[in-house]
């Protein structure tokens, strides 16, 4: 590099500095150097035009820095799942078991200032503890804020030059979240917290709930969700909108026996994405108390397990679709929607796209809330777990097809040998099966045990949702494919509710200890294995394209080398099995050359070291064109930015025996 | 534990913590709490403790509690890492990072709970004390907490103990130019100056001292002084300024002839400074002056440069001084802390002062009159033939205690493993000068000498680390290295305005010159035989000196024996005791133990690469037991007590292994 280029890289600065005054473009990828919202931008595209590193360099990545986490918590943490910012050089993450804020030097990952508040026993009994997936940032284009809540459920305005509560927002920047919520609880216990960013477009902070997994709840009674909008230089609550419509209000009816006014959950505990021209939110919408028992919650349930448009400005409801009358599969709306402007036919449509744990991406035009494609409701099989409400219809999308497998049939069951068939076969005739909507039976020991439901209660995709390339229209995404067997149980030693999730209990077998699970209610159930093999055939983790300009699948890869107790097993041993793709919660990020993604769970790698692949794909084959290894799974899904004219990829990873740490890979200063 | 003793523990253990914490410190008979509240457990640097949890017989059950690594703490990651935390109320303290930050942790879990850290841009780059440093102190009224620190680009910081931010009220926002007031005017980016050491506080006085870049070929003759200056604890105003480097009119300025005292610089005080609270001294440690291996352009004793003075705390007025070499030409400089003794010789009770050296010998005085404790005796040493060098006829030699350290160079130093190894050795050392302790460096010469063979090296023998005491037996233990140098002199114009400079004569035959020319340069390195050091092992040792009665109690190898060592194939057969191996280690002792970690990694006897931390019967040397560490000792251990569980920890690095805090304690249902 001649000493000329060298005087000219030390401009970059200047010209990063020019380019961060300009506005910011909501909704299609970073068209800049940043990566200021948690899905890129506030349309969670996932999308960067970056285009240095490309299919001709990407196994050259080297690590540029890591930041580990460990001591920002009283413990280490193995689960990071977050999504990074960056502005003007800093990145700024949540990290650590006591989910403190850090602000890192984004070329050396060098501590800048860290933020850290002890909630003591309100963060211990949260519903959402550990680091959560991302802090938002905010800036008039002087001042510069980082906000996020805490386990706690707090909203907090940093000086995101100093890292220190802004003394004008709020209490001393602070926002009692458990407060103001149209609804009593108590401050330590209310069951309420939030694991995801909070959205902040147009000076208005958007702030939705999680609650404690609802597969075996206490109680029919519960927190509700609702979702709130807060001023951004104050923390005064601007609206709030009930995701559980309260007497008087569009939906109250369709919760009959006045379920509304004692059922909770019904949050917004995924990504919220806002369409800032049009002045709209969009909200997923989770599924109401009880995860797969609604029988104290007669009706459809609006808004559970549906998508709602608000207005910014006053959180008022313009239109709504959803996805699943009366959830009683757990398949809530887990990610963000993603913004996109598609042409269909010829015709421009402001598109709204939104992945789902059933496998389907339901497109609408994010106007009106019209389907692109036609969504059929169509007579489903009711279940006879007594008391329960069964909706006789639900809707099929016509187009884009299922990214996953839905519903379980014997063709589903592995097949590598005769032998495994047979055994899958046995274990499956235990549980009923089904087309997918097959509702959960009440367990029982002579069988059905339960029903076996695909995609597995974890979706399909989950919280880290999908991407989206605004230049091609191809949507993006990872998806695990698993079987969840889903039994009811009643239990009332530990809930109030007339049926949890459980597994019925060999009658013969020695009784249970005092104390102990009684009948055997809890969240439970975990996959069903024929000799430690999933009991579904492969692939078990896999990234589909899907081009909404058609409607139509591009392409379908298995993502993530077959696992070291797949290759090893006995039974396959003299086999030739295709990659078969590992589990995880993997976000793929798109850029203007590549599509990215790592591996989820170890693996032993090329190099005879245990990890995991940082993974690039041909975007328009998915043809693999590159990998670098990482020494643990990816966790939190990749960003990336350019900064002093070297293109960096971010991501947070971690697993079993290692804990978790951001990885900061850039190619070697001497390209080569 | 029976369910009642835990409530017990649950409720009882924080309110007597608090109740621990309100009792006034004594200063100079290790920590009598169970915290760690100076650098050296207590101003008097005895790196002694009185807890006794941890002991012989359970010493090798000790897990990790925590690790804490600095890496992100700094534009890049450190791998060396010297610091001594501090724990103070239940939270660790510590410098940490390329960035020199400062960390509080939980000191039960390691949780990060505040973060400072200073960005000083082309001053901390130009900084000649880079990197984390050796560590901070702490201050309180009983009410607030203070942290104080030297950055790198020397400015004296005080932070708020529970929110890690800088004191307004303190100096300039919470910051003192230490380049400012310094009775000499320099350079605020470029000024030679800076600090590793933490700054004393005894009293209501900050005691801050002075580094500078290593001295054995500089630039130049001029340089800044390494003066030492006293500041108000509350305000950061400065209190006094000690002169160490007499000016005109001042005690000493004569021993600078031909006013070399105007320009000549150095002569700080980097080690740890210890304080007497009771007596109201000031203990410093006192370099050598620019010119580490050439002094002719500083003719003179030069005091009170590689001295011993003792200052009145108040006024920072000198009490007392010793200098323990005339005219240091050997980089012999003092490196550590004085240690406060309250010693019993031959029946009187003797308020002492006990100085380790690089040069091997522990100075023992009457800390309050200055006068040593035995005789130290003026004797006539060789002088060299040095152009314009300035030769002191004598110098001083302790009667008592022995060198804790081999001292000078000869035939039967050399290693005897193998007579071929021997040959070897002879024949090498053939190209230099040896002799006794005090023999002079040499102009580096082709036909003659390359250069002078010193031991101990010019590194030491003990260096910053210093020793600790135990106060019960006043037995003092020190870890040294048993290494060469070479020491050679050239004359480089190009590098320096110097006459001299530490350097080899480049060799006429080789087609190459090096770029520096004459071969000028810090260089050096330790002479060797197929990898093998030219001396006899131990190289690494551990000796522990009764200073009621002068002498050596035992002596031992600390760290296993290198793997280079045990897998030479010119050793194969052989049985070699334990080597030691080298290092800056640090000693901690304990009611019950004396803990010192190994120096350099080799394969553990688990199989792992890493060193060990190992415990020593205190009385005997013998080894009590031993745990596995990931990386060496770079930093030395510390111990406090918490929530009914004591805990040691230490910085660990090294090559390929980024420093880190570690804590070690006892696994949590005792066996």
């Amino acid at each position: 590099m001649s000493r000329e280029s060298v005087r000219y890289y030390a401009l970059v600065p200047v010209i990063a500095l020019l380019l961060w005054t300009l506005p910011v473009s909501g909704q299609s990828g970073a068209k800049r150097d940043e990566w200021r919202s948690y899905g890129s931008d506030v349309g969670n595209t996932r999308y960067s035009p970056l285009d240095q590193i490309n299919a001709s360099n990407f196994s050259k990545l080297e690590v540029a820095w890591r930041f580990k986490t460990d001591n920002l918590g009283p413990r280490p943490e193995f689960n990071l799942q977050a999504t990074p910012l960056m502005v003007n050089g800093v990145l700024y993450a949540p990290a650590g078991t006591r989910r403190a804020v850090v602000a890192l030097d984004a070329a050396t990952g060098e501590l800048l200032w860290s933020y850290s508040f002890n909630e003591g026993k309100r963060a211990e009994v949260a519903p959402r503890r550990l680091s959560g997936r991302g802090v938002a940032y905010w800036t008039d284009g002087k001042a510069e804020r980082i906000i996020y809540v805490t386990p706690g459920y707090q909203l907090i305005a940093l000086d995101a030059k100093t890292g220190r509560p802004i003394p004008s927002f709020g209490n001393n920047g602070i926002v009692d979240l458990k407060r103001e919520d149209d609804q009593a609880m108590d401050l330590i216990t209310g069951d309420i917290g939030l694991h995801a960013p909070p959205m902040v477009a147009r000076d208005t902070i958007i702030v939705g709930a999680a609650h404690t997994p609802g597969g075996a709840p206490k109680s029919r009674r519960n927190e509700k969700g609702y979702v709130r909008g807060y001023d951004v230089r104050t923390g005064k609550r601007l609206w709030i909108f009930h995701t559980i419509p309260t007497l008087g209000e569009f939906g109250n009816d369709t919760w009959e026996n006045e379920s509304w006014s004692y059922t909770g959950n019904t949050g917004v505990w995924g990504a919220i994405t806002v369409d800032e021209d049009l002045g709209h939110v969009y909200l997923p919408v989770e599924n109401a108390t009880g995860d797969y028992y609604g029988g104290h919650r007669p009706g459809a349930n609006l808004f559970s397990s549906g998508l709602v448009a608000l207005d910014i400005k006053t959180g008022k409801r313009i239109w709504h679709y959803q996805f699943i009358h009366h959830d009683i599969w757990d398949w809530d709306v887990p990610c963000a929607s993603i913004l996109t402007d598609i042409t269909v036919n010829g015709r421009t449509i402001k598109a709204i796209a939104q992945p789902t744990k059933q496998g389907w991406v339901y497109v609408f035009d994010r106007v009106t809330g019209q389907p692109v494609w036609p969504i059929e409701e169509r007579p489903v099989a009711r279940g006879d777990v007594p008391g329960e409400w069964y909706s006789p219809t639900q809707r099929f999308p016509t187009r884009p097809p299922a990214f996953e497998r839905q519903g379980v049939s014997t063709d589903d069951l592995i097949d590598f040998t005769p032998e495994l068939r047979a055994e899958a076969i046995k274990i499956a005739s235990r549980y009923k099966m089904g087309p997918i909507f097959t509702p959960p039976v009440v367990s029982r020991w002579e069988g059905p045990l339960g029903t076996l439901i695909l995609p597995a209660v974890s979706g399909g995709a989950n919280w880290p949702g999908g991407a989206l390339d605004p230049e091609t229209k191809i949507f993006y995404i990872f998806s695990n494919t698993e079987m969840t067997p889903l039994g009811l149980v009643r239990d009332k030693e530990k809930s109030d509710m007339d049926y949890i999730r459980g597994t019925a209990r060999d009658p013969n077998a020695p009784a249970p200890k005092p104390g102990g699970a009684g009948a055997g209610g809890g969240e439970g159930g975990g996959g069903v294995t024929v000799q430690g093999l999933p009991l579904v055939k492969p692939p078990w983790g896999r990234i589909t394209a899907i081009d909404l300009n058609r409607g139509e699948m591009v392409w379908q890869i298995a993502h993530g080398e077959t696992s070291d107790a797949v290759r090893n097993h006995p039974a396959l041993k003299g086999l030739n099995i295709p990659r078969t793709g590992r589990t995880g919660r993997i976000g793929v990020l798109v850029t203007k050359t590549l599509l990215i993604a790592g591996e989820g769970g170890f693996f032993m790698t090329p190099s005879g070291q245990r990890g995991a692949m940082l993974r690039a794909y041909d975007k328009a084959t998915g043809n693999e064109l590159g990998a670098v290894y990482m020494p643990a799974p990816q966790t939190g899904s990749t960003m990336t930015y350019m900064l002093n004219g070297r293109q960096y990829l971010v991501l947070a990873i971690g697993g079993a025996g290692y804990s978790s740490e951001y990885v900061a890979f850039r190619l070697p200063s001497v390209p080569s | 534990m029976s369910r009642e003793s835990v409530r017990y523990c649950a409720v009882l253990a924080p309110v007597m913590a608090l109740l621990l914490w309100t009792l006034p410190l004594a200063g100079q008979s290790g920590a009598k709490t169970d915290e760690w509240r100076s650098y050296g457990g207590s101003v008097a640097n005895r790196r002694y403790s009185s807890l006794d949890q941890i002991n012989a017989s359970n010493f090798n059950k000790l897990e990790v509690a925590w690790r804490f690594k600095t890496d992100s703490l700094g534009p890049r990651p450190e791998f060396n890492l010297e610091g001594t935390p501090l724990m103070a109320n239940g939270v660790l303290y510590a410098t940490a990072g390329t960035r020199r930050a400062v960390v509080a942790l939980d000191a039960a879990t390691g949780e990060m709970l505040w973060m400072f850290s200073l960005n000083e841009g082309k001053r901390g780059e130009a900084a000649p004390r880079k990197l984390s440093g050796r560590g901070l102190s702490y201050w309180t009224d009983g009410k607030s907490e203070r942290i104080f620190y030297v950055t790198q680009g020397y400015q004296l910081v005080a932070l708020d103990a529970k929110i890690g931010r800088p004191i307004p009220d303190f100096g300039k926002d919470g910051m003192v130019d230490l380049k400012r007031e310094d009775d000499q005017a320099m350079d605020l980016i470029t000024g030679e100056i800076g600090l590793h050491a933490a700054p004393a506080v005894a009293g209501n006085t900050i005691i801050v001292g002075a580094a500078h870049l290593p001295g054995g070929a500089p630039k130049s003759r001029r340089n800044e002084k390494g003066f030492v200056r006293g500041y108000d604890v509350r305000t950061g105003k400065r209190l006094w300024i000690f002169h160490t480097i007499p000016m005109l009119g001042e005690f000493g300025n004569d021993t600078w002839e031909k006013e070399s005292w105007s320009y000549t610089g150095n002569t700080g005080v980097w080690g740890q400074i210890t304080v007497d609270e009771e007596g109201g001294r000031v203990y410093l440690p006192v370099e050598d002056s620019t010119g580490d291996y050439y002094g002719g352009h500083r003719p003179g004793a030069n005091l009170f440069s590689s001295s011993l003075v003792a200052l009145d705390l108040k006024t920072g007025k000198r009490v007392w001084h010793y200098q323990l070499i005339h005219h240091d030409i050997w980089d012999w400089d003092i490196p550590c802390a004085p240690i406060l003794a309250d010693i019993t010789v031959n029946g009187r009770t003797i308020k002492a002062v006990a100085q380790p050296t690089k040069q091997g010998w522990v100075y023992v005085f009457d800390r309050a009159t200055g006068q040593p404790v035995w005789p130290i005796e003026e004797r006539a040493v060789e002088k060299g033939d040095v152009p314009q060098e300035w030769y002191s006829p004598t110098q001083p030699f302790p009667t008592r205690p022995p060198a804790f350290e081999r001292q000078g160079v000869s035939i039967d130093d050399l290693i005897d493993f193998t007579p071929e190894l021997r040959a070897e050795a002879v024949k090498l050392v053939s190209n230099y000068k040896l002799g006794p302790i005090f023999t002079p460096a040499v102009v580096s010469s082709r036909e003659r000498y390359l250069g002078t063979l010193m031991m101990p090296n010019t590194s030491g023998g003990a260096n910053w680390q210093g020793g600790a005491l135990d106060p019960e037996t006043n037995i003092l233990y020190v870890f040294s290295n048993t290494e060469v140098a070479t020491l050679g002199l050239v004359h480089n114009e190009k590098l320096s305005d110097m006459n001299y400079i530490r350097g080899v004569a480049p060799d006429p035959n080789a087609k190459t010159p090096s770029p520096a020319g004459g071969g000028g340069g810090e260089g050096g390195g330790g002479l060797n035989i197929q990898g093998l050091p030219i001396v006899k092992p131990p190289w690494g040792r551990i000796t522990a000196l009764d200073l009621n009665r002068g002498e050596m109690a035992w002596q031992i190898a600390h760290g296993d024996t290198p793997d280079a060592v045990r897998n030479h194939p010119a050793l194969k057969g052989l049985s070699i005791p334990r080597t030691g191996r080298t290092g800056r280690i640090g000693v901690l002792v304990t009611k019950t133990l004396l803990i010192a970690g190994e120096g350099g990694f080799f394969t553990t006897p688990s199989g792992q690469r890493g060193a060990m931390l190992r415990a020593y019967d205190k009385a005997t040397g013998k080894e009590v037991g031993a745990v596995y560490m990931p990386a060496p000792q770079t930093g030395s251990p510390i111990t406090y007590m918490l929530n009914g569980k004591q805990y040691l920890v230490l910085a660990i690095s090294g090559a390929g292994y980024s420093g880190e805090y570690v804590a070690f304690r006892l696994p949590a249902v005792p066996s």
